[in-house]
C-alpha cells in the first residue's frame, strides 16, 4: 500500500510539473498581456519597466525555472491584479469561502443524494421512486445552478424577503448558495445511487441473504448499499475538486468572495502568477481525489488489492 | 367553497404527533427565515448637523442613515488602489476621496472651483496659474499646498512608477514626455511652484487651452506621504491613509468592500451631507435583485434589468435616470492602409448603410442614442447637424458609392473580418450582427465576424500596425473637452487614418482660447472626420440609473441638456455632486439593509 501510495504521488509530482509547462507555455502564446491598456497603450519606456519589475524581460524559459525555483521555496509571486498582496495570501484569503460552500455543498449533496436514490431504488415503481428520480433528480440535473440561484433570490429574497440575495459574514449567507451549489451533485449522486442499487437488489447473494432469513435493514446497508457503493465513487469522487474550487456562478450569483470568481478573473488579466497557483490546486486536487478514490475501493471491496493495480 | 371545505373550517383537523413537529419547525423556520429580515425605522434629521458638521437640508433623514451604498462589478477589473496618480485604469471602488482636486465639474460639466478658487493663463499663453485656498489641511495636520500637486505630477512622470495614464500629460505639461522616458529627471516637468506656497503653476509644451478641463485630473497625494512610503499605496491601509477630502478609509477589501467614513478633521470647502460611502464589490450576478432587496442605494441598470424591473411592483413606478456618462461612443474602425478600405468610398458607403435609429430602437432604447458623429450631444464643441449629410441612411447613395469605388452590387469585393468583443451594457453582439447583415444583404458584400475576448481584442487593435483589419470599439472620454476625443484619431493616434488637415485643425484648436473660434475649428475637424470616414459611428450609450426612492438632491436633477442622475464624474471629490446629495427621510419606505460601522 505505502509503495503504491509513494509511486502514485510521484507520478501526480510529474503530471503538475508537466502541465504548469503546457499551462506556461500557453498564456504566454495567448495575445495580450497582464499590463496591456485598452483606451491607451503605456508609453514604451514606462511598460518596459513594468516588464522588468515583473521579470517579464526575460526568456521564456527563464521565466518559468524562475516561477519554479521561487515555488520550491514556497513562494508563489504576486498576483498581478492585486500586486499589494501575494498569490499564497489571496489564496488563503479567498479559498476558506469556498472550502466552507463546498463541504457543506458535499455533506448535503452527497447524504441527501444517497439517501434519495436508496429510498427511489427501494420503493421502485412507485410515486415517491417517481417524484425523486424523475421530478427531483431530472429537474436538478437540468436545471444551471445559476439558473436555480436566481429562482431562488427572486423567491426568498427579492419576493419574500427572508434571506439575503447575496453577501459573506452571516450564517444566513449560506442558505440559498449551497441549496443552488447543492442540487446538481445531489441528483446525480441520487440517480446513480438508484441505478446502482437497483442493480444489486436483485444479486444471487442478496436474495441468499434474504433466504438466510437476514433482516431487510441488515441486507440493505450492508450487502446492497457497500455493492452499490463502488460505481459511486468513480463517479462522485471527482466531482469532490470540482465543488472544493468553487462555481464561478454560484460566486457571482450569490456575491461570495470566495476562489471561483478568480479563475476566470487570472485569465482576462493574464495574471501568470495567480493561473499557475490555480492550476495547481487544481491538480492536486484531481490527483489526490484520485488516489482516495483507489483508496476508497479497498475499503468498500475487499476483492480490490491497490499492490495488484499498481502492477 | 365546498360543502366538505366547510365542515373542516369549523374545527382542527386530526394532527398526528409527526404532523404537529413537521408543521411546528416549518413555521419556526419560516419566522426564523423572516426574521433576518431588518426593517429600518428612521427619524427626520433636518436641521441637524452631520459628523461632517453639514447641517442637513430640510427632508433629510437623520444622520446616522447619512450614506451611500454603491454596487461595483469587479468582473474584469482589477483593484490596486485608491488614488488616481497610483493608478487610473486598476483603481477600487471610491477612489479619490482623498483629495481635492484643484477644479471640479458640476452637472452642467462646467469646471468650477476645487481647491483652486481661480486661475489664469499667462499673456504669453505658455503656462497657467493656480491660486490654492489657504487652510486646506490633510489628516496628518499639514497643509495642502502647492508642493502636493508638484509632487504628485513628479511621481506620474516618473518611469520606475510606469503609470498607466502618463500618456495624459504628455505633450501637455513641458518635458513631461522626456521625464517619461527617463531622458531628463521628474524635477525638471513644467509644475512649480509660483509667489507662494498657494500658487501653482504649469508650464505646457504650447499655448494649450484646455488646461483648466484637464486639471479635473489633479487628484494630489500627500507630498509627506507620498516621499515616507514612496508611493500612493499608503492610501488603501486605513492606519495609513491620509486624506484631505471629506472621507478617510475605514476597510479596503477589494475582494467584497470598500468602506469611507467621515474625515472628522475635514477643513476643505464642499462638505457633503453624506457622512460614509459603502462600496459593495460583486464578481459579477445580477444587480438588480441586489438594489431591490436594499443591499445597494443605486443600481447601473442593462436593457434587461429595465424589462424584469417593470414588472416587479417595488421597482416598476421608479424613475429611469439617464446621462451619457463619460460620452461613450460605439464605433467600427478600419485599417485604412489596407484594400478595401484604404479606399473612401468604400468606407462612405458602409456609413450610408447604417439604419441607426431603427437599430437603437430595436436593440438598445432608451439607453443608447444613433451617432451621427463622433462627439455626444451635450459633450463640448459637439455638432450633430453638420454631419448627418455624410451619415444618414440612404442605400441607394451607399450602393453608387460602392459601385463609384469598383465594387458593383458588391461585385469583386473581398471578403472581410469584422472583429469585436462581447459587452453585454452595450449589447454588442446584437449591434455587430444588425450591421454586417445589412451591409452584407444592401451591398452585396460578405463581412464576417469574429469574436475575440476583451485582451486580446485590444492587444491586436493597438499593435503597430494594427492586426485588426476593422473592429467594433468604443471610446469614452478622459476629460471634459473636445480636444481629447477628437485626438483618437490624430496621426499616429489609436487609429492609423493619418490626415495633416485634421492634425492641424486639432493642433489650433487646443491652442485657441476663444471660445466661438474654437468651436469653427473642431466643427471643421468634426466635419472633416466624418467625411473622411476613417470609423462609422453607430451609438452613443446612455447609462441609466435607478436610485433608492430615499436618494435625493440636486445631484439627481436635469441638467442643462437634459440629462438626469449622478453626471460624470461621479459621486467623486472631481464632482459637485457630492455636496447635493442626501438620504431622505422616506428612508424607511424600501428595505434598505443597514449598515453599521459606517457612520
Amino acid at each position: 500500500m505505502i509503495a503504491y501510495l509513494a509511486q502514485r504521488f510521484l507520478t501526480l509530482l510529474v503530471v503538475m510539473l508537466v502541465l504548469t509547462m503546457i499551462i506556461f507555455g500557453l498564456m504566454h502564446a495567448v495575445p495580450g498581456g497582464p499590463f496591456d491598456q485598452t483606451q491607451q497603450p503605456l508609453p514604451g519606456p514606462a511598460m518596459a519597466n513594468i516588464m522588468h519589475k515583473y521579470g517579464l524581460d526575460e526568456p521564456i524559459w527563464r521565466q518559468y525555472l524562475n516561477w519554479l525555483w521561487a515555488l520550491l521555496h514556497g513562494d508563489l509571486g504576486i498576483p498581478f491584479e492585486q500586486p499589494t498582496m501575494s498569490v499564497t495570501g489571496l489564496i488563503a484569503k479567498a479559498w476558506p469561502i469556498t472550502l466552507i460552500v463546498g463541504g457543506i455543498t458535499i455533506a448535503i449533496s452527497y447524504i441527501g443524494g444517497l439517501a434519495m436514490g436508496l429510498i427511489a431504488a427501494l420503493k421502485h415503481n412507485t410515486w415517491l421512486d417517481w417524484l425523486l428520480t424523475s421530478a427531483v433528480s431530472t429537474a436538478g440535473v437540468a436545471l444551471p445552478n445559476y439558473v436555480v440561484g436566481f429562482l431562488l433570490i427572486s423567491v426568498f429574497s427579492v419576493k419574500l424577503g427572508w434571506l439575503p440575495a447575496g453577501g459573506w459574514g452571516q450564517p444566513q449567507d449560506l442558505i440559498l448558495p449551497v441549496i443552488a451549489f447543492s442540487l446538481y451533485p445531489m441528483a446525480l449522486m441520487a440517480r446513480f445511487t438508484r441505478a446502482s442499487t437497483l442493480e444489486v437488489t436483485y444479486a444471487d447473494y442478496v436474495r441468499m441473504g434474504r433466504a438466510r432469513g437476514l433482516s431487510e435493514r441488515r441486507i440493505t446497508l450492508r450487502y446492497i448499499l457497500r455493492t452499490a457503493l463502488i460505481p459511486l465513487i468513480t463517479i462522485m469522487g471527482p466531482n469532490i475538486p470540482n465543488i472544493l474550487t468553487g462555481s464561478i456562478f454560484i460566486e457571482a450569483t450569490f456575491a461570495l468572495p470566495g476562489l471561483g470568481s478568480y479563475f476566470t478573473t487570472a485569465s482576462l488579466h493574464r495574471d501568470y502568477p495567480l493561473i499557475l497557483a490555480l492550476v495547481l490546486i487544481v491538480a492536486v486536487l484531481w490527483g489526490t481525489c484520485y488516489i482516495l478514490s483507489d483508496i476508497a475501493y479497498t475499503l468498500v471491496d475487499p476483492r480490490v488489492r491497490l499492490e495488484g493495480l499498481s502492477r | 367553497m365546498s360543502e366538505n371545505a366547510s365542515e373542516q373550517v369549523g374545527r382542527l383537523p386530526n394532527l398526528s404527533r409527526r404532523g404537529f413537529m413537521i408543521a411546528g419547525g416549518g413555521a419556526a423556520a419560516a419566522l426564523a427565515l423572516a426574521g433576518c429580515n431588518s426593517k429600518n425605522a428612521t427619524s427626520s434629521g433636518a436641521g441637524t448637523k452631520n459628523a461632517l458638521g453639514v447641517t442637513l437640508p430640510s427632508g433629510s433623514a437623520s444622520a446616522q442613515d447619512q450614506y451611500y451604498v454603491q454596487a461595483f462589478d469587479s468582473t474584469g477589473a482589477s483593484y490596486k488602489a485608491l488614488d488616481f496618480y497610483e493608478t487610473v485604469y486598476s483603481r477600487a471602488p471610491l477612489a479619490d476621496e482623498f483629495n481635492i482636486p484643484l477644479v471640479r465639474l458640476n452637472s452642467d460639466y462646467s469646471i468650477v472651483p476645487g481647491a483652486a478658487t481661480h486661475w489664469e493663463q499667462s499673456s504669453d499663453k505658455l503656462s497657467w496659474t493656480f491660486h490654492i485656498k489657504p487652510g486646506i489641511m490633510w489628516s496628518d495636520g499639514k497643509e495642502l499646498t502647492a508642493a502636493d500637486y508638484i509632487e504628485t505630477l513628479r511621481y506620474s512622470a516618473d518611469p520606475k512608477h510606469a503609470w498607466d495614464f502618463s500618456w495624459f500629460w504628455s505633450g501637455v505639461i513641458k518635458n513631461y514626455t522626456e521625464a517619461v522616458a527617463g531622458k531628463v529627471p521628474t524635477s525638471q516637468i513644467g509644475v512649480t511652484q509660483g509667489s507662494d506656497k498657494y500658487t501653482l503653476v504649469i508650464n505646457t509644451e504650447g499655448p494649450i487651452a484646455y488646461i483648466p478641463s484637464a486639471c479635473l485630473y489633479t487628484t494630489p497625494l500627500s507630498a509627506a506621504a507620498l516621499n515616507k512610503h514612496g508611493s500612493g499605496t499608503y492610501n488603501i491601509n486605513p492606519s495609513t491613509c491620509v486624506t484631505c477630502g471629506p472621507y478617510t478609509l475605514s476597510k479596503f477589501d477589494p475582494t467584497a468592500t470598500v468602506v469611507l467614513s467621515p474625515n472628522k478633521k475635514y477643513s476643505g470647502p464642499y462638505a457633503p451631507p453624506i457622512d460614509g460611502l459603502v462600496g459593495k464589490i460583486y464578481a459579477g450576478g445580477d444587480m438588480l435583485p441586489r438594489f431591490q432587496t436594499g443591499e445597494i442605494d443605486t443600481l447601473s441598470v442593462t436593457p434587461l434589468d429595465l424589462k424584469i424591473a417593470a414588472k416587479n411592483s417595488r421597482t416598476k413606478d421608479l424613475h429611469l435616470y439617464k446621462n451619457p456618462n463619460d460620452f461613450e461612443i460605439w464605433y467600427c474602425f478600419f485599417d485604412v492602409t489596407k484594400s478595401p478600405w484604404n479606399n473612401v468610398k468604400v468606407r462612405q458607403a458602409l456609413a450610408h448603410c447604417i439604419d441607426r435609429d431603427t437599430l437603437i430602437k430595436s436593440l438598445l432604447a432608451p439607453l443608447a442614442t444613433p451617432a451621427y458623429g463622433y462627439l455626444t450631444p451635450g459633450y463640448p464643441f459637439a455638432v450633430e447637424d453638420q454631419l448627418k449629410p455624410y451619415t444618414n441612411y440612404d442605400p441607394n447613395k451607399a450602393k453608387s458609392l460602392l459601385a463609384e469605388a469598383g465594387y458593383p452590387n458588391g461585385k469583386g469585393f473581398p471578403s472581410v473580418t469584422l472583429s469585436w468583443w462581447a459587452n453585454a451594457v452595450s449589447n454588442t453582439e446584437s449591434v455587430v450582427q444588425a450591421l454586417t447583415q445589412n451591409w452584407n444583404k444592401i451591398l452585396g458584400i460578405n463581412v464576417k465576424l469574429q469574436e475575440l475576448d476583451k485582451t486580446t481584442f485590444y492587444d491586436r487593435m493597438n499593435k503597430k500596425p494594427t492586426q485588426l483589419d476593422m473592429g467594433f470599439v468604443s471610446y469614452g472620454m478622459d476629460y471634459f473637452d473636445a480636444s481629447n476625443m477628437l485626438s483618437v484619431y490624430k496621426s499616429g493616434g489609436r487609429h492609423n487614418w493619418n490626415n495633416k488637415d485634421y492634425d492641424a485643425l486639432l493642433a489650433k484648436g487646443a491652442a485657441e482660447s476663444d471660445t466661438s473660434k474654437r468651436q469653427d475649428i473642431y466643427t471643421q475637424a468634426q466635419v472633416l472626420l466624418t467625411q473622411q470616414a476613417p470609423a462609422l459611428f453607430i451609438f452613443h450609450l446612455l447609462y441609466g440609473y435607478y436610485y433608492a426612492p430615499y436618494m435625493k438632491g440636486n445631484a439627481l436633477a436635469k441638467n442643462k441638456d437634459g440629462y438626469d442622475g449622478i453626471q460624470w464624474p461621479g459621486f467623486y471629490a472631481t464632482s459637485n455632486s457630492l455636496q447635493q446629495l442626501y438620504v431622505a427621510s422616506n428612508v424607511g419606505s424600501w428595505p434598505r439593509q443597514k449598515q453599521t460601522g459606517v457612520v
